[in-house]
């Protein structure tokens, strides 16, 4: 039963990130800066910050944070971008540049998930 | 678009389900240190690489599977969220070795991974397919 709320919950985060990143494709289409999994994993990363402290229940949480969450991120995604700009010269920094962003800028999202609650 | 979001559902539950399981099982092994999560992200790196480097054309499967393989299943698979607040939790209780350790063990595999994957697909798309 519990891997029924997992399934159906990453199910409807990865057709949520399959309808953001088709419409922010776009609009970044001259853009070689990987803005779509970007976002995605950004607004992942603030939801988790703010479910982690507001959810108790255990099954809304494998539904919303083990299941919509993780469906809605992306590593591999991620990883694989980084792979392709750092193949290419003139992207290079982009490399660097897209996986410290993601990196910095999701643990801060986090931590101001966490820290929205005290203002609701 | 419809039956690209239900191949993407599909696949997706099937994704997070696997990884939901390889937590559960790793987990209760290494309670200290998010194992688990290194493993799902390099191996999903390494799969999404494969994939598109080149087995997806060899396969000549069409766009629906496509996107249900990459989005779903190695989207559903892998997480960053997870990942980021693993990160997290380990700076504020002050593990600051393991948090270094786990960033870095990930960051690098995967990238690594993901790169040989790319070349592997590509390998194989040239092996397979001599007029490619």
């Amino acid at each position: 039963m519990i891997l029924v709320y997992v399934g159906m919950g990453t199910a409807l985060g990865a057709v949520a990130r399959l309808f953001i990143t088709t419409h922010l494709n776009q609009t970044f289409k001259k853009h070689a800066f990987p803005w779509s999994t970007f976002i995605v994993n950004m607004i992942a990363c603030f939801l988790i910050g703010f479910l982690t402290v507001t959810i108790h229940d255990s099954k809304l949480k494998l539904l919303l944070i083990s299941g919509f969450l993780g469906g809605l991120s992306t590593f591999s995604t991620f990883a694989n971008e980084i792979v392709t700009l750092g193949q290419d010269k003139t992207t290079k920094k982009l490399a660097l540049l897209y996986s410290c962003a993601s990196l910095g800028f999701g643990i801060i999202l986090v931590y101001l998930g966490m820290q929205i609650y005290a203002f609701v | 678009m419809l039956n690209r979001s239900l191949s993407v559902a599909i696949f997706g539950a099937i994704g997070g389900i696997l990884r939901y399981l390889l937590q559960l099982y790793f987990d209760a092994r290494f309670p200290s240190f998010p194992l688990s999560l290194i493993l799902i992200n390099v191996l999903g790196a390494l799969l999404l690489g494969i994939l598109t480097g080149g087995l997806l054309t060899l396969l000549d499967t069409s766009d629906t599977i496509n996107v249900g393989l990459t989005t779903g299943l190695m989207g559903g698979f892998t997480t960053f969220s997870t990942f980021e607040l693993a990160l997290l939790n380990q700076l504020t209780v002050a593990h600051f070795r393991t948090m270094i350790i786990f960033l870095l063990t990930s960051v690098i595999l995967s990238l690594i991974l993901a790169n040989f994957g790319q070349f592997l697909g590509g390998k194989l798309l040239k092996h397979y397919r001599k007029d490619w």
